[in-house]
């Protein structure tokens, strides 16, 4: 995250919170809670190590500690699961970063020019490539 | 020289100081929390939040948020902010626009100068100041009632 940003320009939801429903944002996110629901950012989200999300997530970049139990994450640029995260879901993505011990389970597609973003949970975003599972 | 230097190295003995929480005053409150960024939940400006939100941590409003709103803590709305539905708090900062909706407040809500609040409020403490705007009823509220009106979000945060 940009040092230069302002504290009170960064949305949080904060160890301890739980947030159902959706998160339309024009900044940066990050999540330490419980988060259900649909979120969308036009810049970063950062999913801490004890932050739980399930549902729906479209951002620019994503920085993934955390847990996701089920959803689809949709990411316009870089995705990065760090060390000890666990996702289960859907991965879209223009590139993926994966530390060691970062645990997947689910299906990792590579976002194409042709691709359009998911603008409701309904809508099936195409495939483009899939570079099948990837595990540990 | 270097003795100097060594005096400096000595750790200072470390005090445990228990600050005295006086649960009438935020300004106490607020001062005996020092709170870290991220303990803070915050809804930016540009941000659109909607649906149930539940909280034991202070929460700062930016944005707009459309919902239900629970914190056992302080909430602050800050000028630009607009907010739509009920707020079950124990301190409330109101700077920005209630577009409707209900306050319930454990301890003190707090009007601030230039906001404008269509809705009722039920509190325990209120303090308005001049050009806070406000159409609504205005109710005095014992905990017990405060604690029945929360029952549903305080479910939601112990799931």
């Amino acid at each position: 995250m940009d040092t230069n940003t302002n504290l009170n320009d960064v949305n949080r939801i904060a160890l301890g919170t739980v947030f159902k429903g959706q998160i339309t944002s024009v900044n940066d996110i990050r999540i330490d809670g419980r988060f259900e629901g649909r979120l969308e950012s036009k810049k970063r989200l950062v999913v801490g190590e004890h932050a739980v999300v399930n549902g729906d997530i479209i951002s620019n970049n994503v920085d993934f500690s955390g847990t996701m139990s089920s959803g689809t994450l949709y990411v316009e640029d870089t995705l990065s699961l760090k060390s000890g995260c666990s996702v289960n879901g859907d991965l879209r993505f223009k590139r993926l970063q994966v530390e060691l011990d970062a645990v997947i389970n689910g299906t990792c597609h590579v976002i194409g020019d042709k691709d359009t973003k998911p603008l409701s949970p309904a809508t099936p975003a195409k495939k483009q490539e899939s570079h099948g599972n990837v595990e540990e | 020289m270097w003795k100097s230097s060594e005096s400096h190295a000595v750790p200072v003995e470390t005090e445990t100081k228990v600050v005295p929480v006086s649960s009438g005053s935020i300004v106490a409150r607020s001062k005996a929390s020092a709170v870290k960024g991220n303990e803070v939940n915050r809804i930016a400006e540009g941000t659109k939040f909607t649906g149930d939100f539940a909280s034991g941590s202070d929460i700062r409003i930016d944005g707009d948020f459309e919902g239900r709103l629970y914190c056992d803590a302080r909430v602050i709305v800050g000028g630009k902010a607009t907010v739509k539905g009920d707020i079950f708090c124990s301190y409330i900062d109101f700077n920005g626009t209630m577009l409707g909706g209900n306050f319930y407040v454990k301890d003190t809500l707090a009007l601030k100068a230039g906001c404008l609040v269509k809705g009722d409020m039920y509190f325990n403490k209120l303090q308005v100041e001049l050009d806070a705007k406000f159409t609504g009823k205005c109710q005095v509220m014992e905990a017990a009632d405060f604690d029945k009106a929360a029952a549903s979000m305080t479910d939601l945060l112990a799931e």
